[in-house]
């Protein structure tokens, strides 16, 4: 180049007299302009390795980031909530929902509006000027929802039509997104076991909430790229579906008993009924349920709710500030088993018994002189015996089956409030129980070194301090399946999706709290109770079964109002089945009287029995023989007249009876605290 | 000036000089936007046209024209065009005014184009090419008087209609600094002065500036420029995607055709953006090649400039050398958000079928003036 230059060079001098030449100075200027171009391409360059050096990184996870949103997200199903033997109880519904894109919709001039406006009227009955406008203002729009929770049922024509290229090639623009809904079959049906989820997949209470971990699965994507041919490729990660619960509930037992506390709610109007089914062998829960009733597909519609004695109607639903919702929200999700505590009464005397009989501080031919009542140190009045007459001469299995207060006490004083806390501590009362449930209560119980002796007095049968419905359970299990303190649990088993197990709960032994000889006694007393004493209420015809009756006086009411209870079990000889029903104040005219709750029990007992295939042992007509003479020999019987002279006459202790004078109720002495959570007598 | 006088002698040795170099640049330049603009417009030729090499076939086939024009151009005496410099101009002017009437169209909101179909062309494509031949024609008519301001601002003068029409007519501003450019580096080289240059340079500058600190906070392309992220609705979402694509490119890119930005993210990849996608694809080594390659041909313009034999000819290729390096820094410059963005191609690579057509037969009019240049 540089010779052609040369020679250029010597051109240009030759004719240097010709005037239209590029000259030197054009040349150098033009050297100058280009000098300064490679100085601005150069510096571009330079902006270029900034730009990469310096926010390369940052720029390279910012577009793999943005590639990741152009993918489309596969719902995983949450597992679902099974009953003991299958029955679906909480499942999740694949649903779609209707996005439009009007981007498409409108593109190639408009060919596609009529077509798919159409479709979409003839299979969804959408108004097509509505649909025409909505496309029209959003034009820029891909992802327009116009309908969600679509059944595939719903979108079946559509997609047939939208499928059938030839007939309808001008159908663009829309789609079906999927997602799962929760759904629960049975609706109420062991409404606060279960619990619901917000927003699809999370547990907000109950069995949901619980096992959210293992019911939630991952969720699948699906990736688009572009393949060196030009094509749309799509890679599918699956979603990986949740795991299914297998529950301990039974259905039917449930529904037994959830119908046994409907008709009990109408017919009592009680503030509270709840029921626990267990087996007594392993601490599963076969049904667990109250009054508190709400629907697991709409818990926040109250409409319809039965709450404090009335159903809210419509227009009083609507009517509620957010926060006398939430109040109310709060009153019936809660699980009246395990989170509400209460005074048990009586139904704790078996434990009592049991620790007295474990430290030998009672024997089973000790004999106890029930006078009626009993004086107890540092307070004014006597703590009375439900039969302020006196029982007489009672043995310690007598003691339980009249629900004596007085022998109770004496063996209390007996055994020392130190053991006998240490009893009560070991039989699970005042810690949680550990039920697989959100929302257990402690309960509240003193302490040893803070009790006083009227406390240790009346909690020797059940009061002063508070319980919940699943400790009672556990504890009482415990003594009558020879002293294996389960724990107890509401999930059987944990499957995956493709059925393999996840998780099999095996019976869980927490501690013994007492000797098989011990439990026998126990047993035959509770035996006793039902044929012989205070329990005949609860008996189901041709079975022998034993249990333990309670009424336990509100501390915190003016009025004298009852928490009534019935704890049994059965058969007798082999324990099968635990129940236990407690009724708060039935609207009765004598809510003292705890036959109320036996008869739910023996009304519960009488369909789960049969139901679980345990045989009656006994010939129908021999109990009733039976039942007779218990009324006769009993001796505990009181008229309805007896019982409201004491009531009268002892005004700051509750003395009732029966009303029904073939029933052995227990009665017991109230000690006259006016709040025992909060103020304990000191005096 | 005419032909007759400058044709060589029948029977002396023959002029046989070719530049081979340019020619062989802008064969490469051409393969290598085919390439690329394939790689980019695929994925969004197939989505929008179902034909991945819609806008490939389009470009080949203008570009096919377009070396019919160049080499028909290179044979024909570049010294001819002084006859239609003046005519090439107004016509050019008539053409750009046709815009704003009824043979105009108008395509992705912008009214830039006449004709119909695919026999519609972009006047202001056409100005340019006019503009370069007018100003070679004026100013080699009257060099002498180059040395006065006042001849300077007489030129300028005569190229404001083809700026001004561009730049309000069709809204192209762009092409309106593209012209505005041409006219002045050919000003600036046929001067013999720097002072008059300096001093509106100077003047430019400063008005520039306080143009800009004025006007910063309220037209929408500074306001994008300085914060690209506040304002993706109103055009940063397409700086800052060309900026990702240039990032996220390394020193080696992602390599050919594996481009992820070009599927949707930088909109309408094979037009002004199509650097971003070199740069990811092909990395800093492929941005900075081809950007050698611009220099190179810009290299070789000057040297075809330095030896041609008459002023017509050099100022023919000093007006193509402005244009393409004028197009090919504000191209990089744009997508690299240096400056205020604006729509300017690059050539030869970008899709445009009347950018490239004229192109080609600028480059004619360069390999014609190279072939005047005598080897004896």
């Amino acid at each position: 180049m540089a010779g052609v230059q040369e020679k250029q060079y010597k051109v240009q001098k030759k004719r240097k007299k010709r005037k239209r030449q590029f000259t030197r100075k054009m040349q150098s200027k033009l050297m100058v302009i280009f000098i300064v171009l490679m100085i601005v391409l150069f510096g571009l360059n330079y902006r270029l390795s900034a730009i990469s050096l310096k926010s390369g990184n940052d720029y390279s996870l910012t577009v793999l980031q943005q590639q990741e949103s152009t993918s489309r997200i596969l719902p995983f199903k949450r597992g679902d909530i099974l009953d003991r033997n299958g029955a679906t109880l909480a499942t999740s519904i694949k649903v779609y929902n209707l996005v439009l894109d009007p981007k498409v919709i409108i593109s190639d001039k408009g060919k596609y509006v009529e077509p798919t406006l159409q479709a979409l009227n003839q299979c969804f009955g959408y108004d097509v000027d509505e649909l025409r406008e909505l496309v029209n203002e959003n034009p820029n729009s891909s992802y327009y929802v116009y309908e969600k929770k679509l059944s595939y049922e719903q979108i079946k024509e559509f997609k047939e039509i939208q499928n059938d290229k030839k007939k309808n090639p001008f159908i663009a623009g829309v789609w079906f997104e999927e997602e799962y809904e929760r759904n629960y079959p049975f609706s109420n049906l062991a409404c606060s076991v279960v619990g619901f989820t917000a927003s699809g997949n999370v547990g907000v209470w109950g069995l949901e909430s619980y096992y959210n971990d293992f019911l939630n699965g991952i969720n699948g994507r699906e990736f688009g790229f572009v393949d060196s041919d030009n094509n749309m490729e799509t890679t599918i990660k699956g979603a990986s579906d949740g795991d299914t619960i297998i529950s301990t509930i039974d259905f039917n037992i449930q529904t037994i008993v959830e119908k046994h506390i409907k008709e009990y709610v109408k017919e009592y109007k009680p503030e509270n009924v709840a029921v626990i089914v267990a087996n007594p062998n392993n601490g599963e829960i076969l049904a667990m349920a109250s009054d508190r009733s709400f629907n697991l597909n709409d818990p926040r519609n109250l409409e319809g709710v039965y709450y404090k004695g009335k159903t809210i109607s419509k227009k009083k639903a609507n009517k509620y500030t957010d926060k006398q919702k939430m109040d109310i929200y709060n009153e019936i999700w809660r699980n009246f088993c395990i989170s509400d505590t209460y005074e048990p009464g009586s139904t704790f005397k078996p434990i009592s018994v049991a620790a007295a009989l474990e430290e030998a501080k009672a024997s089973e031919e000790e004999i106890y002189d029930c006078d009626g009542k009993e004086f107890v140190e540092d307070w004014p009045k006597p703590i009375k015996c439900h039969n302020t007459s006196g029982h007489g001469k009672v043995d310690l299995a007598q003691v339980l089956m009249y629900s004596c207060n007085d022998g109770m006490m004496k063996v209390a004083f007996n055994l020392g409030k130190e053991k006998f806390s240490l009893y009560q501590e070991n039989m699970g009362f005042g810690m949680k129980t550990g039920i697989d449930l959100p929302g257990e209560s402690r309960g509240v119980v003193l302490d040893a070194d803070k009790m006083s002796k009227v406390d240790l007095a009346c909690y020797s049968f059940g009061q002063n301090f508070n319980a919940t419905g699943v400790q009672m359970v556990s504890a009482f299990s415990s003594l009558i399946n020879g002293g294996f303190y389960y724990e107890p649990h509401v999930v059987k088993k944990i499957v995956n999706a493709n059925g393999g197990v996840v998780k099999n709960v095996e019976k869980k032994l927490v501690k013994q709290t007492a000797t098989k000889s011990t439990c026998e006694f126990i047993k035959e007393a509770l035996r006793r109770t039902i044929t012989e004493g205070t329990g005949s209420a609860a008996a189901v015809e041709g079975y022998v079964i034993g249990g333990k009756t309670g009424t336990a006086q509100k501390h915190d009411k003016e009025e004298e109002e009852y928490v009534l209870s019935f704890i049994g079990y059965a058969p007798h000889d082999n324990p099968q089945v635990v129940c236990y029903a407690i009724v708060d104040t039935p609207d009765v005219d004598d809510p003292s009287s705890s036959s109320y709750a036996s008869k739910l029990f023996g009304n519960v007992m009488s369909e789960v029995l049969p139901y679980l295939n345990i045989f009656k042992t006994e010939d129908t007509d021999k109990k009733d023989n039976k039942k007779e003479d218990v009324t006769k020999e009993g001796g505990t019987t009181k008229t309805e007249g007896t019982s409201k002279e004491e009531e009268t006459s002892s005004s700051s202790s509750t003395e009732t009876s029966t009303d029904n004078p073939k029933n052995h109720d227990e009665k017991y002495e109230e000690p006259p605290l006016d709040n025992q959570m909060h103020s304990v007598p000191s005096q | 000036m005419s032909k007759k006088n400058n044709t060589p002698v029948p029977g002396k040795k023959r002029n046989n000089y070719f530049d081979y170099s340019l020619l062989f640049i802008i064969i490469f330049l051409l393969c290598f936007g085919f390439v690329m603009l394939y790689s980019t417009s695929s994925y969004n030729a197939q989505i929008k046209f179902q034909d991945s090499a819609w806008y490939l076939k389009k470009q080949v086939k203008a570009t096919a024209i377009g070396a019919l024009a160049m080499a028909i151009v290179a044979m024909i005496d570049y010294r001819i065009w002084k006859r239609f410099a003046k005519f090439g101009y107004i016509v050019s002017l008539i053409c750009i005014i046709l815009v704003v009437t009824p043979l105009g169209s108008e395509i992705n909101g912008a009214r830039r184009w006449i004709g119909v179909g695919s026999a519609s062309f972009q006047p202001a494509e056409l100005a340019k090419l006019a503009v370069i031949l007018f100003l070679a024609y004026v100013i080699s008519n009257s060099v002498k008087s180059m040395h006065k301001f006042s001849t300077l601002v007489c030129v300028v003068v005569m190229v404001s209609p083809a700026i001004v029409l561009i730049a309000v007519l069709t809204k192209n501003l762009s092409s309106a600094i593209i012209i505005m450019g041409i006219a002045i580096v050919m000003l600036f080289v046929a001067s013999p002065k720097y002072i008059h240059f300096v001093a509106v340079g100077a003047v430019a500058a400063v008005g520039g500036t306080i143009f800009m600190l004025m006007e910063r906070f309220r037209m929408n392309r500074f306001k994008v420029w300085l914060e690209p992220e506040k304002y993706a609705r109103e055009g940063g979402f397409q700086v800052l995607q060309a900026l990702y694509a240039i990032g996220s490119g390394g020193i080696f890119g992602k390599g050919l055709g594996q481009s992820v930005q070009k599927l949707g993210f930088v909109p309408e990849a094979q037009n002004d953006m199509i650097f971003t996608i070199i740069c990811e694809e092909l990395g800093l080594f492929g941005a900075v090649s081809v950007i050698l390659m611009f220099l190179f041909m810009i290299w070789r313009f000057m040297v075809i400039a330095n030896n041609s034999t008459d002023l017509f000819g050099s100022l023919i290729v000093v007006g193509v050398l402005a244009h393409i390096s004028i197009q090919v820094i504000l191209n990089i410059a744009v997508v690299t958000n240096t400056i205020p963005n604006t729509g300017i191609t690059l050539p030869f690579i970008s899709y445009g079928g009347t950018s490239v057509l004229f192109l080609m037969i600028e480059m004619g009019l360069v390999l014609s003036v190279s072939r005047q240049i005598r080897r004896e």
